[in-house]
């Protein structure tokens, strides 16, 4: 009898300590959804593969645990957005969220994420979310209008600008960094701001116009606006007149394939710098290259830092990823070293990350690239000057 | 003096692509009363056709002929296929040609995905010319230029060649130029693909200004309808007048009002459908 106890004991033990990582031994799940068909596509399909490297790179395993990521598609939609996200929750389980780019797809999330409280890890440029309408759940690797306005102003100064053009959308994210411009310039130094509608087809007519003594063009308009613009100036022989400075992704990896031959020579600043010279940037250009046969931009970088940031974290809280309290805190205050350098979220979960001066150059391919210039560290969103 | 001489000259280059698109829709509908909704789509199609070429050739002119013959093919297509069984019935001709935006949209998305891209300019025209403080690109002018030959030969095509009369006969009145013996079917197929040629013309040629992009087939369709409501649907000369009227109001509207860009088009048309809701050249 005495026997048998000993090896009931002996097997409750042994059981005991299977089932007590049998529990951890559980995958965590990510539901990790973007814009993989319809007009963003372009931008959310390289980032969703950028995530992907991210975790391959830890082989899809994080303090022990397995790391499972189920994709959707949000098309780029806020209802479809919605729809998915809940089946994400509510059907997958999933642990936490790490999706999305779209604005309106994000704005439409953020209530039903605040209501189940599971953390959200964005890349939404909608800054209202880290703003008034910040929450525990959600944290955003992207930098908000006033943060890259803020740079772009900062670095223009530093360039001894004193009087600039102003040209951008008539769109929020132009009209916030051109506020950020016009309080650091001054609002007698920016001459004849414009905000043209997106997609213009043609800013011949916002170029002659300038024809005053400046030292410069801030230039905040995206995608195929910004290589239109670029060709433009340079046609109408304004780059032999003064410098353009492109505000954000302006001259970003995605859109340097389309820029014209005279694009060199124009500046931007923005978070993400494709040659910059780190061990880090090196092992995350080449990954991505040898994965998709592609050379990454701001978008894949900022998926890749987004995913980078909930492995530290969870690994952190050595995987426990079921303690929400204590993984939101670990997200918190997370510190990752990137491509670019250090990382981490601010008090409103809005990111906190290194800026660079990006100039236009020819690479040793003839292909057009980025030379990363100065840097400027930490950079964090304005909240006191732009509650 | 140089600033209106360049922003003149900036509204009249842009009025020229837009003569080249309206031109087409004009003639189409003055001929056989069809308001093809597809024509932005050949405008687009043009342009990516032309891309294409470029890459693969090199060559600019070889790119404007292979993009617009290979549009005019899809044109003529289009019309003895789908458009034939449809004439005259106004709503079901509208949302077939409708479709057909859609389908080329959507077509042109799978083939050449979703970046935006820019047509390189034929070397011959890649520098600028300066006048005085201002330098100005030389493509531009030469968009002029090839515009006025466009519509010149248009012109002469209408009023002095035989096909031109048998055309003008049979906008006129179609019955009485069947009973003549004028081979009305084959004009419209004829028409329709001259029309598709042009669009896809202006396509290409507006590439290294506007570049080709998703979402450009919607954009130039809005603006060739403006020209041809403020010209006169059906009329050559309402094409032209029209186009260089709404390429100058476009300009002049961004430079003096930046933030009402498309109020300076739109409000004007507005006007002229109040007063003369035929157009300018329309008739009746």
């Amino acid at each position: 009898m005495r026997h048998f106890s000993a090896i009931a004991v002996a097997g409750l033990a042994v059981l005991g300590s299977l089932m007590q990582p049998a529990s951890s031994q559980e995958p965590i799940k990510i539901g990790v959804m973007f814009p993989l068909t319809g007009p963003v596509a372009a931008q959310g399909a390289p980032e969703r593969d950028a995530v992907k490297q991210a975790f391959e790179e830890e082989s899809n395993t994080v303090a022990g645990r397995k790391i499972e990521l189920l994709y959707e598609d949000s098309m780029g939609k806020p209802d479809i957005g919605l729809t998915k996200t809940k089946a994400l929750v509510e059907r997958d389980k999933v642990n936490l969220l790490l999706s999305e780019l779209v604005s309106s797809v994000g704005a439409a999330m953020a209530p039903y994420v605040n209501e189940q409280k599971i953390p959200w890890i964005s890349t939404v440029a909608l800054a209202s979310l880290t703003r008034a309408e910040k929450s525990p759940y959600i944290f955003r690797f992207v930098p908000s209008s006033y943060q890259f306005g803020l740079v772009a102003a900062k670095i223009t100064k530093q360039m001894n600008w004193k009087k600039a053009y102003f040209i951008g959308w008539n769109a929020p994210p132009s009209r916030e960094a051109f506020e950020v411009v016009k309080k650091v310039y001054g609002e007698e130094n920016v001459l004849e701001p414009m905000f043209p509608n997106v997609g213009t087809p043609d800013y011949a007519p916002y170029l002659t116009k300038m024809d005053a003594k400046a030292d410069g063009i801030f230039a905040a308009m995206w995608g195929s606006d910004s290589s239109r613009i670029t060709q433009q100036y340079t046609e109408y022989g304004l780059n032999k007149k003064m410098p353009l400075f492109g505000i954000a992704s302006f001259t970003s990896e995605e859109v340097l394939g389309n820029m014209p031959p005279d694009a060199v020579g124009v500046m931007s600043a923005y978070t993400y710098c494709g040659t910059l010279d780190t061990p880090e940037n090196k092992q995350f250009v080449d990954g991505y290259k040898a994965r998709y046969n592609a050379v990454p931009g701001s978008y894949q970088y900022m998926g890749y830092m987004a995913a980078k940031m909930v492995i530290q974290a969870l690994k952190d809280v050595k995987g426990q990823v079921e303690d929400k309290d204590a993984f939101i805190a670990a997200l918190s205050k997370v510190q990752v070293k990137g491509p670019m350098g250090m990382a981490s979220f601010d008090e409103h979960h809005g990111m906190v990350a290194d800026f660079y001066k990006l100039t236009v150059e020819k690479g040793k391919d003839g292909r057009l690239q980025n030379r990363c210039g100065e840097r400027i560290a930490q950079v964090k969103d304005p909240y006191d000057m732009f509650p | 003096m140089t600033f209106w001489l360049v922003q003149t000259l900036n509204g009249i280059s842009f009025g020229m692509l837009l003569f080249l698109l309206a031109a087409g829709l004009s003639l189409i509908y003055g001929l056989m009363r069809v308001l093809n909704l597809a024509h932005g789509s050949f405008y687009l199609l043009g342009g990516y056709i032309g891309l294409a070429i470029i890459h693969l050739t090199g060559s600019f002119i070889l790119a404007v002929l292979g993009a617009s013959l290979t549009i005019a093919v899809v044109g003529s297509v289009m019309e003895r296929f789908f458009l034939r069984r449809l004439y005259l019935k106004e709503l079901p001709q509208a949302l077939l040609t409708f479709g057909f935006l859609f389908i080329f949209s959507d077509l042109a998305t799978v083939i050449w995905g979703r970046n935006p891209e820019i047509i390189p300019k034929p070397s011959m025209f890649s520098a600028s010319l300066q006048l005085g403080a201002f330098y100005y690109p030389s493509y531009r002018l030469f968009i002029i230029a090839f515009g006025l030959v466009i519509a010149g030969f248009l012109w002469w095509l209408q009023e002095g060649t035989q096909a031109g009369a048998m055309l003008r006969a049979s906008v006129d009145d179609e019955e009485v130029a069947r009973a003549l013996g004028i081979n009305v079917s084959l004009l419209f197929t004829l028409v329709f693909a001259l029309g598709a040629f042009l669009a896809a013309l202006g396509g290409v040629m507006g590439g290294p200004i506007v570049g080709v992009y998703p979402g450009a087939d919607f954009e130039v369709l809005l603006l060739g309808f403006v020209v041809v409501i403020i010209g006169g649907l059906g009329s050559l000369k309402g094409a032209l007048i029209g186009g260089l009227a709404v390429g100058l109001l476009d300009n002049f509207g961004k430079v003096f009002f930046p933030e009402l860009a498309l109020f300076t088009i739109f409000a004007p048309m507005a006007l002229i459908l109040a007063i003369r809701p035929a157009g300018l050249f329309g008739r009746e």
